[in-house]
């Protein structure tokens, strides 16, 4: 990745050859701000666009599919503006966010259907169309109508009209949301599969875990401004060096906190109403001791919840 | 469920089929663009109930025909009153508003666009080919239900007029035909503009082609409707008395020129609606 101005430049050893290149790129809805002064480049390969809800993750995505104009600035895919610009699109497969489909078609005619408005011929169209349906195990499937299929197989449906046309840009935004274990595993499987065969993949994603299990390399953005990019482990190492928070729903919560008290990992103990708030600067070890410090000493707890899973909370320690 | 297809994709699998270009690529965008629309209206169940309404109002000319007259060609009276009383001014302006004003504004927000902005087509062939779909499919329902009201009330008149008014039907269908054109473009522009058109395009409906076009003057020329009725009623000479003095209708202009006077206009409409939809955010 090649960047400037961010927040944090972590980034590994690719070649400099970017796939997408923003500058300067800015949108505003209104009177709020979508994305602010994004210049990035993102090199070939698979990319991690991670952060919070309501980032600017999907805002930069539709501006990279031209499905929204920047307010200012230009974003370039292969090379080439985006913006009114159909020709580029032959060489990209996106995966929005949106469930949405017409919910009349079959899964097959769907992806045919988005083929045939892609310029192929019928017959070519209906090949590639099942070929990238079976890809994603939706061969039984295929032949049923859309608005009878499970969240999970409306996933996999909209990754198969992306990948149909084997682009060499596939843009995935939060493509394992909703997805069930199998199809998780399936998906992931064709992202691998995918770069392996040499093309490009930008994943965007909300779940650091996801991300992580797809490519190394990642763009964290947050309140609409890139704060960080290059390796993962490197993310996850500024990240480890702010205390993890830890909540135990219990009504015991002072004598937890009495028997937390002289542990080494332990920064900190706040009392809410039923629940004790633990921040540990060592979260691995801490993870290991606390199902045991309870089951030894018989404290009754309803609830074991990090905050720090949620992305907001690493977002707020790396931008404080 | 077990598939029973023959799998060519299978065979096909791991092979690259090139993304086409040129001519045929546009002809393959704009026939499955085109077919998409048409199968979404026909399958939309608004369009049932539209088909449905249509078939009840077939009791308009069958209950006629229970105490009709024997008056040479009143059933060709009653055919033409109902189509343009009803039919024209009434249900085709309406159903153009639905369907037309939808077009773009369903795709918004059913956020279904978004898989048309990402694929090798401009803003513009979207625009063109889901127009050319809502005007295949709204002119067939109405040109048969057209047909249906032809076949019921001309055999009245004897066999020999029913083949002497066929005449009255074709204008009549080109009538039709030329305010799905018309208005369906105008209510494309609206949709473009607006963000909800169905308010703006029910008040336009309302005081400018319900209204306007009855009051006469200069003014009354710049409706669609207008130029429907001097398409009809230019036609067949014996349909002019009936125009006279109750429907203002151009009297110096012929049919071909209301049919050229409605596509140029409907031409300017689709391009002021793709200069709208060329800077609009579909989010």
């Amino acid at each position: 990745m090649t960047g400037n101005g961010r927040a944090g430049d972590l980034r590994g050893g690719r070649p400099p050859k970017p796939v997408v290149t923003a500058t300067g790129l800015t949108k505003w809805y209104g009177l709020v701000l979508g994305i602010s002064d994004i210049n990035l480049g993102i090199a070939e390969g698979t990319t991690g666009l991670l952060g919070p809800n309501g980032a600017g993750k999907s805002t930069f995505l539709k501006l990279m599919t031209g499905q929204i104009r920047a307010s200012r600035g230009e974003v370039r895919l292969l090379g080439q503006p985006v913006w009114n610009n159909p020709q580029v699109m032959a060489r990209i497969g996106y995966c929005p966010e949106q469930d949405a489909f017409y919910g009349w078609m079959t899964g097959l005619e769907f992806v045919t259907t988005l083929l045939r408005i892609g310029g192929y011929a019928k017959t070519d169209a209906e090949d590639l169309a099942e070929s990238a349906m079976r890809l994603l195990d939706m061969g039984d499937a295929m032949d049923r109508r859309i608005s009878g299929y499970s969240k999970g197989m409306r996933q996999r449906t909209k990754i198969a009209q992306a990948i149909a046309h084997d682009p060499d840009l596939l843009i995935l935004d939060e493509p394992l949301s909703g997805t069930d274990p199998v199809g998780r595993v399936r998906i992931l499987e064709v992202i691998r599969r995918y770069e392996k065969e040499g093309k490009n993949v930008i994943l965007s994603s909300h779940v650091l875990h996801d991300v992580e299990r797809t490519t190394r390399d990642i763009v964290l953005i947050n309140k609409g401004k890139v704060i960080a990019e290059g390796d993962v482990h490197a993310i996850r190492g500024l990240i480890d060096q702010y205390p993890h928070m830890v909540r135990v729903r219990t009504e015991e919560s002072r004598r937890l906190a009495g028997l937390l008290a002289g542990n080494d990992g332990v920064v900190s103990l706040e009392f809410e109403p039923g629940v004790l708030v633990i921040k540990t600067s060592a979260p691995d070890t801490f993870y290991g001791e606390l199902p045991r410090i309870l089951s030894e000493s018989n404290v009754r707890f309803t609830e074991i919840s990090s905050p720090d899973d949620n992305l907001d909370a690493v977002f707020r320690y790396l931008v404080e | 469920m077990a598939t029973k297809r023959t799998s060519k994709g299978a065979k096909r699998r791991g092979r690259r089929i090139p993304p086409p270009t040129g001519s045929q690529a546009s002809y393959n965008r704009g026939y499955a663009l085109t077919m998409m629309t048409i199968r979404s209206i026909l399958l939309d169940r608004k369009t049932w109930v539209l088909i449905a309404l249509l078939l009840l109002l077939l009791g308009i000319p069958m209950r006629w025909l229970m105490d009709a007259p024997s008056d040479k060609d009143a059933e060709m009276e009653v055919f033409m009153t109902i189509m343009i009383i009803v039919y024209l001014q009434f249900i085709v302006l309406y159903t153009c508003l639905l369907y037309a004003s939808s077009l773009v504004s369903a795709e918004t927000e059913e956020r279904t666009m978004t898989y048309l902005i990402s694929r090798p087509i401009a803003r513009s062939e979207i625009l063109i080919y889901k127009y050319i779909g809502y005007v295949v499919s709204v002119f067939s329902i109405f040109a048969l239900t057209t047909i249906l009201n032809y076949i019921v009330l001309a055999p009245h008149g004897g066999s020999a007029a029913f083949t002497r008014n066929l005449d009255l039907l074709g204008y009549t269908l080109g009538g039709i035909l030329i305010a799905v054109i018309g208005w369906g473009a105008l209510f494309i522009l609206m949709a473009s503009v607006f963000k909800n058109p169905l308010m703006p395009g029910f008040l336009y409906s309302l005081f400018w082609e319900s209204l306007l076009a009855n009051m006469g003057g200069n003014i009354s020329r710049a409706t669609i409707t207008y130029q429907i009725r001097t398409f009809i009623f230019n036609g067949p000479s014996r349909l002019e008395d009936m125009a006279q003095g109750d429907l203002p209708v151009h009297g110096g202009h012929t049919p071909a020129m209301a049919f050229l006077v409605t596509l140029i206009a409907a031409a300017a409409f689709l391009i002021m609606s793709w200069l709208f939809v060329r800077k609009r955010d579909f989010n």
